[in-house]
């Protein structure tokens, strides 16, 4: 008896595992990819060990900059649409919910770290800038490794292949140094 | 299961019935293991073991850490999944050769590599998402091996871990009160309520504190109180906690001995810390007059069940209303940086750790007894230091208190020798 308990712990437990592997690689089969350029830092993680964290220009918007709402709080769920223009993929609207009337847009799911208030002066033409983390900031490196990259981040060498579900959540499908690939996420 | 002091009198004691031959040798196991203290052959061993299995769980996650590039990700998932397996293998393999206490080791081991490899997959296929998500799930895996095995060592992993996750989503992320934790806690503590197991019920206890602390300011943001009517909780809540624990089984039980010891603590404390809070200038909000008025009639039930079940006294009836109307009464007064009531509320927690002393000394509950002295001391201390402007003051203070001390012991040795005196010709006859 204590055998199958004990099974089905093992069982549970691999399957939450599986699942997450699983769940990870649906996302990176979607075929609507972007790509980002990064500028990183090094921290360490108790548990991950070393990691670069990513930031894009998508990361900080100013609202008055691009379509759709401005009025969001921390821990709200945002929207950003992302358009290909030329080279590089821009932010071109923000909304609580995906907008689907941008040409060739691409909504990516976010969520709001911090957000300025909107100004109710209507000829202001301060700022309102908005805070977003899209679950695609850690990279991770082994042991010693995060200096080399961030170095290469800064002057602008590194950029990222984002994958898109159709949900709009995003993972990182490949890291490029001068547009050049140099790691693909997979299976194994 | 009884307290560990009564099971170590009740081995002492059935050796020399035995050699009196008042109780059969064969009956000495069946008896402890009837009060919950069965043979502790093979506990070093377990321990051992137990230690072994953090050692390597250590060194796997010391291994994600390092994301060694020279292993492919097939490699490293073969090797953290194969460990896990493995590790329960090994304990299913100890089951089947009745060694359970081993077995337990392995289980731990497994939950272990189970959280390890919850880090390495997000490390491997970099995701990034809310992180203490990763935590809740492998408290969740550690929590399912307790329920189903059922484990120990999994229940102790589960609490510990569980408690490392409240932390994350409290303090990283300025959740305002973080209550998914106590459906969590409520299950863990009650699988070591159920598995009868002393530690993991002080363990259990801890948990709920530790949570409790960090959730401070979360509670005053949910209820909108002032410093002073939020510590008054945990006054409140544990001193009706603490009177319930004294509604009395025909003999200790270790449980509720335990639950009791925490809660007079926590109670204790508060009490004294309820001194150096705030009150609001506007005066208590109807909210927590309601609360108030509702826990500490709570407690005064409590002590009356157990008044009725000769678990408590008259005078602990008196102790509990005394400390509940102190309480009310001066978390109603004061305002911010008011200090007008200090000496009263001195004078009052002096009374409670008084109060505290007897019930202890009546119970013989060395723990009990113990903290009610360092309580005194602490108050003295404090007294002494940061009461009083004058020294006259204090000099006065202190030597009135210390006489009025050693009258009240003298009274008290006096009645109980009256008491003996008048009993003993009853008895006789």
């Amino acid at each position: 008896m204590t055998t199958f308990r004990v099974l089905i712990v093992v069982a549970l437990q691999t399957l939450a595992l599986a699942y997450m592997i699983f769940d990870r690689q649906t996302m990176l089969n979607s075929s609507r990819v972007v790509t980002l350029k990064v500028i990183p830092v090094d921290p360490r993680d108790i548990f991950r060990g070393d990691y670069v964290v990513l930031s894009y220009d998508v990361s900080r918007l100013d609202m008055t900059k691009i379509d759709g709402e401005d009025k969001f709080a921390s821990g709200d769920t945002a929207y950003v649409t992302l358009q290909n223009q030329g080279e590089e993929w821009k932010a071109v609207a923000i909304s609580h919910k995906p907008m689907a009337s941008v040409p060739g847009g691409v909504a990516m799911k976010a969520t709001v770290q911090y957000a300025d208030a909107p100004s109710e002066d209507t000829t202001s033409i301060s700022p309102v800038m908005v805070t977003l983390t899209y679950g695609i900031e850690s990279y991770f490196v082994p042991q010693g490794t995060g200096r080399a990259i961030e170095v290469e981040a800064a002057q602008g060498k590194l950029s990222a292949d984002i994958a898109v579900d159709p949900s709009g959540r995003a993972a990182i499908k490949a890291m490029r140094r001068q547009g050049k690939v140099f790691y693909v996420e997979g299976v194994f | 299961m009884r307290p560990p002091f009564y099971i170590r009198q009740l081995k002492s004691d059935l050796e020399l019935w035995i050699q009196q031959g008042l109780v059969p040798a064969d009956s000495r196991d069946a008896i402890l293991k009837s009060v919950g203290g069965a043979s502790t052959t093979g506990r070093l061993e377990t321990i051992i073991s137990i230690f072994g299995a953090i050692l390597i769980g250590a060194g796997a996650l010391s291994f994600v850490g390092a994301n060694w590039a020279a292993m492919t990700k097939a490699a490293r998932l073969f090797v953290l999944f194969g460990g896990m397996w493995a590790a329960y293998g090994v304990a299913i393999w100890f089951y089947a050769s009745a060694r359970g206490l081993i077995a337990q080791a392995f289980i731990l081991l497994g939950v272990l590599l189970f959280g390890a490899n919850i880090w390495l997959v997000a490390q491997t296929y970099n995701i990034n998402s809310h992180y203490p998500d990763g935590t809740l799930l492998w408290a969740m895996g550690a929590l399912v091996a307790a329920l189903l095995v059922p484990s120990r060592a999994a229940l102790a992993s589960a609490l510990a871990i569980g408690g490392y996750w409240t932390w994350q989503e409290s303090m990283d992320f300025d959740h305002t009160i973080h209550l998914p934790f106590l459906l969590f806690w409520a299950v863990c503590a009650a699988q070591a309520a159920y598995l009868s197991w002393r530690p993991g019920i002080h363990l259990s206890a801890l948990s709920l504190i530790f949570w409790l602390i960090i959730s401070y300011k979360g509670i005053q943001t949910l209820l909108g109180w002032s410093d002073a009517e939020v510590i008054s909780i945990y006054v409140f809540v544990p001193l009706a906690i603490w009177s319930a624990t004294q509604i009395r089984e025909p003999g200790p039980n270790a449980i509720s001995l335990v639950v009791g010891h925490y809660a007079f603590f926590s109670f204790l404390s508060a009490f004294a810390v309820v001194h150096l809070t705030d009150g609001s200038d506007l005066g208590a909000t109807t909210s927590w007059l309601a609360f108030a008025v509702i826990s500490s009639a709570a407690a005064l039930t409590a002590v009356a069940f157990s008044l009725q079940r000769k678990g408590s006294t008259g005078l602990d009836l008196a102790g509990t209303a005394f400390a509940a109307i102190v309480t009310i009464t001066y978390v109603s007064l004061i305002r911010s940086h008011s200090d007008q009531y200090d000496i009263p509320f001195l004078m009052s927690t002096l009374v409670v750790i008084l109060w505290s002393l007897f019930r202890g000394a009546r119970m013989d509950d060395r723990f009990v007894v113990n903290w009610s002295i360092v309580a005194f001391g602490l108050w003295v201390l404090y007294t002494y230091f940061d009461l009083f402007g004058g020294l006259m003051d204090q000099a006065v203070f202190f030597t009135v208190g210390g006489i009025l001390l050693i009258v009240l012991a003298l009274s008290l040795n006096t009645l109980r020798r009256t008491l003996v005196t008048t009993n003993a010709p009853t008895q006789q006859s």
